[in-house]
Formats: C-alpha cells, structure tokens, sequence
C-alpha cells in the first residue's frame, strides 16, 4: 500500500515536471519586429516603408510580415521630422503566386497583430512553393500607396514538419518516456521488495 | 502623451515560458525563505530582508531586461539593445547571487525533491563532478569573454537581429556565462570552488580591458558595423552613428563601472580583515632578538 502510495506520488510528480517543461517548449516563430529586410525605406506614394519577413528562409506554411511606415521626407526638412512614423494607417498585405497558377492570398497588418507597436504585423500561410510577389497597400491621412517586392518559398522541410508539430510530438515523446521510466522504477521497486521478503 | 512614446510603452512581449520560469523561481525562493525565516536563530540570520529584495529585484530585473520594451526596442536601437545586455550580464547575476539562492531553493522544495537536489550536489555525484569541472575560473573567464566578444562581431550580431531563436540563443549565452563568472567573482553557494579574494580581484580586473576595448572600438567606429540597423525607421531623430556611438560608450563606461565596483568592494574587504586582525602583544614583538634581527629570531 506504502510502495503504491509513493509510486503514485511519484508518477504525480513526473507529470507535473513534464507539464512543466512543456510551458518551456519554444514557441512557433513570433517575430517582433526581427526578419529579413525585404524593403527598406521604399517609396510607397507620401509613404516610405520597410518591410521584414520570417522565417528565414521562407518556406511553404506560416508567413511573418513585418511593416513600418514613416512619412517621404519633405524637402529641406530635418533629420528629425523626416520620416516620422506613421501610427494610423491601414495596410493590407497581399501575396500573389507568379510562378504557379493559385489564389491570391490577403491579410489585413495591423499595430494590434505586431508586439512592437510601432510596426504593422500580418500573417499569412503561403499554400505552395515558387515564387510569390507581395503587395504592401497602405491608406492614410497622407493618401494611398503601395510597393511590392518578391519572395522564393521553398518546399517545407522534414525538420520543420518534426518541429511545427512540436507539441503534441514532443509531448507525446516525453510522456511515453516518463511514463516508462515510472514504470522501470516501480517495477524494481517491486522486485526489491519481493527479494527482501 | 506622445504617440510614439505611448506605443512604445505598450510594446511588451509577454513570454509564457519565461514568465513561468520568473514565477516559479520567484515562488520557491520566497518559500524557502519564509520557511528558514521561521527557524533561524536570531544571530547572524541567513533570511534577511535584503537577500529577499535582491533576489526578487535580480528576476523583476531579468523580466524587464527580456519582456519589456527595452528588449523590443532593441531591433530598432542599438543603445537599447546594449542597455538590455548590461541589464543581463552585470546586474541581474551578481543581484541574484548576492542573494545566496541555493538554501532558499532547497528549503522552498518538498521533502523528496530536496533529498534528490542534496544527492546531487553531494560529493559523489557525477552532476556536481561535472560541475566542478566547468566551473574552472580560467574555463569561465574565456567563455565569458569568448561570448561577450563573439556576440558582438557583426555578422553574429546582424543574425541574432534577423532572427528571434538566434536572439534568444544570444541571450541564453551571455546570461548564463555572467551566472558562472559572477558566481566565482561573489563565492555564493555551492561553493564548488573557494577562490581567494585576490582571485576574485584578478578575475574581474582582467576582464576590464577586454570590455573597454570592445566597447571603445564600437563606439569610435567611422561607419556602421551592424548594418541590420540602417535598414529599420529611426527613432526622435537618433542616427546609426549616434546610436552607435551612445550604445559603444554604454558598454564601455557604465559596463566596465561596475567591474571596478565590485573590484572596489573586494579591495575593501580585503582591508576590513587585515583592519580586523588583532595586533600583536607587545611582548612578542619587542624581545631583543626581534630588535635585532626581525623575522630571524629563534
């Protein structure tokens, strides 16, 4: 009954250590801000923009895009008021495949999306690889523009696939062996117990 | 309030796997503390209220140092991204070590769980051997330096920029090489290795120059060496040159500061206990034979 009670409060224990480990699984990728530079300071009508993207390099599934805008510097003005942020504009992000015939793909970046509030985030899931060409549209007190740069996304890999299902494969992977390790213990336990008898 | 300061201090990135490790460290420190505070005897108390501060102020620190906008803004400025390197590699360890941890971590833990921990640490076992073997103040000294050095080149730069598991394994590094050199330099337990303290001493004043230098390199440089930085909006007017040259002179005064600070406590110390040594009887020093041939006599 004793050996019972301390394999359960032991088995208790191993779960919750692995629950545990689990909040310290990393994350799918959550850019803030970070990326590669696909635009910098583009000119997109009254607007310049800088554009990021993850991951690196770009793959067929998740899509990070990154954005700030600022105002085109005024001629004669100072370092200091040229290309000043711009806070409240409306983007729009568009992907559209040129390699392959599919559909276009559009998702709204907003500064709530992005964990550095001076950014515009957007996430898309590119369906296949090829080439794509993604379209930043922005409207704003100044006016509209848009500017547009091309990606290459690769065929996902097998290693992503293995850790884009991280969690349930890992958390599987660490319970069957807790669990086994649990058993081992216990089982050795018994047989101790049974050769002191 | 200006709009771009409100944002900025809205731009906190809440990290559930970091929160969780903050809490539950924060949670078993507290509770081993009150549970020593409740037996200890009052002569030369281990749980005082200074040692609950610093450890508490050292993980609030570290929280700041990864979570808050310092860290998200440390993809636009370089200042703010070695402000968040000062913050990991020389105030939150010493502030952490300062508050001797590994006694409130064993008597925060149930009864099992701190048997186990003690195994461990026990002079038989691997873990502690191997420990030992890491903790060599000559291995630690070149790690640290080695990434604190390394860290800075800029392609290793650019790329920590670029990506965010680079970012993290940056961080990861730094912060736990500076756990390992403050850990020699304050002498916390478990004292694996009791390095004297003008071991100590040589160990953060040679560590000195190689900050300065790095930090005076950066900040003298005529163009831009992390080119990730020219290609992100620049804030209140703050140029990659005048951002770099401010985040250079952060790494090289304030940065080497407080080396010499805890250079300036050894030294104190060190004169404490000589201070403190009771002088000699008059009797034994002031025989004839002394007099004559001092450090000779029979």
């Amino acid at each position: 009954m004793r050996l019972h009670r301390s394999a359960t409060r032991r088995a208790v224990n191993w779960l919750g250590l692995a629950a545990l480990l689990l909040l310290f699984v990393p994350r799918p990728a959550q850019a803030h801000g970070g990326g590669v530079p696909q635009l910098t300071n583009a000119e997109a009508g009254p607007y310049r923009i800088s554009v990021w993207t993850q991951p690196d390099p770009i793959r067929v599934g998740d899509f990070h895009v990154t954005v700030a805008i600022s105002q085109a510097p005024k001629p004669g003005a100072s370092t200091r008021e040229a290309g000043e942020l711009v806070l409240d504009a409306t983007v729009q992000v568009q992907a559209e495949p040129v390699s392959q015939v599919g559909d276009t793909l559009s998702a709204p970046a907003t500064r709530d999306n992005a964990v550095n509030k001076l950014f515009y985030e957007a996430d898309l899931t590119l369906p296949a690889d090829g080439e794509w060409r993604v379209d930043i549209q922005v409207n704003g007190a100044a006016g509209a523009g848009s500017a547009a740069f091309k990606i290459e996304a690769l065929p996902p890999s097998p290693f992503n696939t293995v850790v884009g299902f991280g969690w349930p494969l890992w958390a599987g992977l660490g319970l069957v062996l807790l669990v086994a390790g649990w058993w081992l213990q216990t089982s050795r336990h018994r047989k101790s117990e049974a050769a002191h008898a | 309030m200006d709009p771009l300061l409100s944002a900025l201090l809205l731009s906190w990135d809440l990290r559930a796997e970091l929160l969780a490790i903050l809490i539950l460290a924060g949670s078993l420190y507290t509770w081993g503390w009150r549970r020593i505070r409740g037996r200890q005897a009052s002569q030369r108390p281990l749980a005082t209220g200074w040692r609950l501060a610093a450890y508490l102020g050292g993980l609030i620190t570290l929280g700041v140092a990864l979570m808050s906008p310092i860290d998200v803004l440390g993809g636009q400025l370089f200042l703010m991204h070695m402000i968040q390197h000062l913050l990991l590699v020389m105030i939150v360890p010493p502030l952490l070590w300062l508050a001797n941890p590994l006694p409130f971590y064993m008597w925060g833990l149930p009864v099992p769980a701190r048997h186990q921990a003690g195994r461990l640490l026990s002079r038989r076992s691997g873990f502690r051997r191997g420990l030992y073997a890491v903790t060599a103040p000559g291995l630690v000294w070149m790690a640290f330096v080695a990434f604190l050095l390394g860290w800075h080149d800029p392609t290793a730069y650019n790329a920590a920029l670029r990506s965010d598991l680079v970012h993290d394994l940056e961080h990861l590094t730094f912060f736990a090489t500076a756990m390992l050199f403050w850990w020699l330099v304050i002498g916390a337990g478990p004292r694996l290795r009791s390095l004297s303290r003008g071991a100590r001493l040589a160990l953060l004043l040679v560590t000195v120059p190689v900050n300065m230098a790095a930090g005076v390199v950066i900040a003298f440089a005529s163009q831009p060496i992390y080119t990730y930085y020219t290609t992100v909006p620049r804030l209140w007017g703050i140029t990659v040159m005048l951002d770099q040259m401010i985040g250079g002179v952060i790494m090289w005064i304030p940065g080497s500061m407080m080396y010499l600070l805890a250079a300036l406590i050894i030294i104190s110390r060190l004169i404490q206990t000589e201070a403190d040594k009771q002088p000699l009887l008059e009797s034994e020093w002031a025989t004839e034979e002394t007099m004559i041939a001092p450090g000779l006599e029979p």
